[in-house]
């Protein structure tokens, strides 16, 4: 778990969670949207990329597809409120609000 | 849940207005016959007797259908109605020596008497056909005419019968009918409002549970940081002791609304997995268990090795609480009885208990979120708003059969 990226719209969120990865010794990056986030993606090969599902453009579960096809070898992490849908195969989905040690283990 | 039972839709008076509908066409026909009649026999055979019997049937008839019948009620008028035609017009029959119009009356009284559907309408025709049957034999009336107009009196019954015992049952078949329809108006209404609600508590947790999700995050961290500081000042120490963790006590009650209220509007993010149904169910019993109070009783029958597709830990908090209702219901004491078995192509989950029971006022409203009956800090109003949220979620459905004062029984059932 050294590169993770982060993709939530709500910046508390992402402070919480780049609070907790950081500390946990990762390499941290974040996004506050799936198009920032395909961005960064450019030049930074993730090992984790946890993403929230709900936001303004592409969704969560569309970004993770992608991150699933370019880096096959990523742990994909689906952070959400609120789904009725198919997360896709090999996605962790984890309801809001996370409890801190499952979020971590599930990334390990 | 329920429709009220009788969803029936009389007719009032129905009965009374008929005859006096009847008795207006009834006295035309009486009047024309009784005219026809005394022209016939003439002046001297009687012809002024018989217009004033047929004045006096006409009063007596006029007489029982307006006043005494609401008098002495419809019945009880037919009866005396149909023993004064008998006597007036068995006068008539006899000084007119049986003339063929006055044979007219006999078919004529009883089929009047046996239009009323009420019971004794058969035997007021018989009583009414027999008395005529007697007079004339005694008064000289031709057997023939007899033989004839009994059978023609006879059939003109039957055929009234079989009509309104056809009215009968069409009346019938529109009260079921309607019954059905009223009850699957109400379903589909509960259902329609469930389902609105259900929108609303989605909408709701979703807003609630982003801030909460940092929140929480912010508020564990900050803890953590405190407990890790080794010389915290007298400030701050009670926040690290105290203040903090009651924080976090409250946020999790408002986490544990807010993921409540996503699990009735179906919209708890989570993986179906295989299930052992039977495994779940004996594990929320075991833990069950745990909570029961002096006189109470938890007995459990749970076939084995019962599989579905779904949510193990939703499945046991439904388990867990339609127990801690019947549990809580109890209050004297009672037995809660599990049920899990398979019923041909689904799995059956029944809770039932032999506590107070629900009115039906209670049962209509007790899947909704925040209906409760039980005092402020005892019950939020959730339990059984997430145990029809992950029913459904099963595409399973859920009846509940309670009255007061005999218990509750709540039957879940999943496709397997
Ligand atoms: N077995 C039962 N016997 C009698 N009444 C019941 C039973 N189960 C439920 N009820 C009624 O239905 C109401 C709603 O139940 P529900 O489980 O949704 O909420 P609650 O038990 O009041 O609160 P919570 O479960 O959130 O603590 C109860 O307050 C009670 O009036
Ligand atoms: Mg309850």
């Amino acid at each position: 778990m050294s590169r993770v990226l982060l993709v939530d719209d709500e910046p508390g969120v992402l402070n919480a969670l780049a609070r907790l990865f950081t500390r946990g010794g990762a390499e941290v990056r974040t996004a506050p949207s799936a198009e920032a986030a395909l961005a960064i993606l450019d030049g930074f090969a993730p090992d984790v990329v946890v993403s929230d599902h709900r936001m303004a453009g592409m969704t969560g579960v569309e970004l993770l597809r992608v991150v699933g096809a370019r880096f096959p070898a990523a742990r994909r992490v689906l952070l959400s409120g609120y789904v009725d849908i198919d997360v896709g195969d090999d996605v962790v989905l984890m309801a809001k609000p996370y409890v801190a040690a499952e979020l971590l283990a599930a990334c390990r | 849940m329920t429709v009220p039972a009788s969803a029936t839709f009389p007719l009032p008076d129905q009965p009374v207005r008929q005859a006096r509908q009847l008795f207006i066409v009834a006295n035309l026909f009486a009047t024309v016959t009784f005219a026809a009649l005394a022209t016939d026999l003439g002046a001297d055979r009687g012809a002024w007797t018989v217009t004033g019997l047929g004045a006096l049937d006409a009063i007596g008839n006029l007489l029982v259908t307006t006043w005494a019948m609401a008098r002495i009620g419809y019945r009880r008028a037919e009866d005396v109605r149909a023993g004064f035609n008998l006597v007036v017009l068995g006068a008539v029959a006899w000084i007119s020596h049986w003339h063929f119009l006055a044979w007219l009356f006999v078919p004529f009284a009883t089929s009047l008497a046996g239009v009323p559907k009420a019971p004794g309408g058969g035997l007021r025709v018989a009583a009414l056909l027999v008395g005529f049957a007697a007079l004339a034999l005694a008064t000289g009336g031709g057997h023939t005419e007899l033989a004839a107009f009994a059978g023609l009196s006879l059939f003109g019954y039957l055929v009234i019968r079989a009509h309104l015992d056809f009215a009968e049952r069409m009346l019938a078949e529109r009260d079921e009918t309607l019954v059905a329809l009223t009850r699957a108006q109400e379903l589909a209404l509960s259902r329609d409002r469930l389902a609105s609600i259900g929108r609303l508590a989605a909408g709701i947790a979703h807003e609630i549970n982003n801030p909460m999700c940092f929140v929480t995050a912010n508020v564990d961290d900050l803890l953590t940081d405190l407990r890790a500081e080794p010389a915290l000042s007298p400030r701050l120490a009670p926040y690290r002791d105290d203040i903090l963790p009651e924080t976090q006590s409250g946020i999790a009650r408002v986490n544990s609304i807010a993921a409540d209220l996503r699990r009735f509007a179906r919209g708890e993010p989570a993986v179906l997995a295989d299930v052992d149904l039977s495994d779940e169910i004996a594990a929320a019993v075991r833990i069950a268990r745990t909570q029961l109070r002096p006189r109470q009783a938890l007995a459990a029958s749970i076939a084995p090795d019962l599989r579905l597709h779904g949510l193990a830990r939703q499945l046991g908090q439904v388990t867990l609480n339609l127990i801690g209702n019947a549990l809580d219901a109890m209050v004297d004491g009672g037995t809660v009885t599990v049920t899990l078995a398979r019923q041909g192509d689904a799995i059956e989950l029944v809770v039932a208990d032999d506590g107070p029971g629900m009115s039906p006022e209670v049962q209509a409203h007790i899947f909704e979120p925040f209906f409760t009956t039980k005092p402020p800090g005892q019950g939020v109003g959730l339990g059984l708003a997430v145990v029809h949220g992950v029913v459904t979620a099963h595409r399973g459905q859920i009846d509940v059969d309670s009255a007061p004062g005999r218990g509750a029984r709540f039957t879940i059932r999943l496709p397997a």
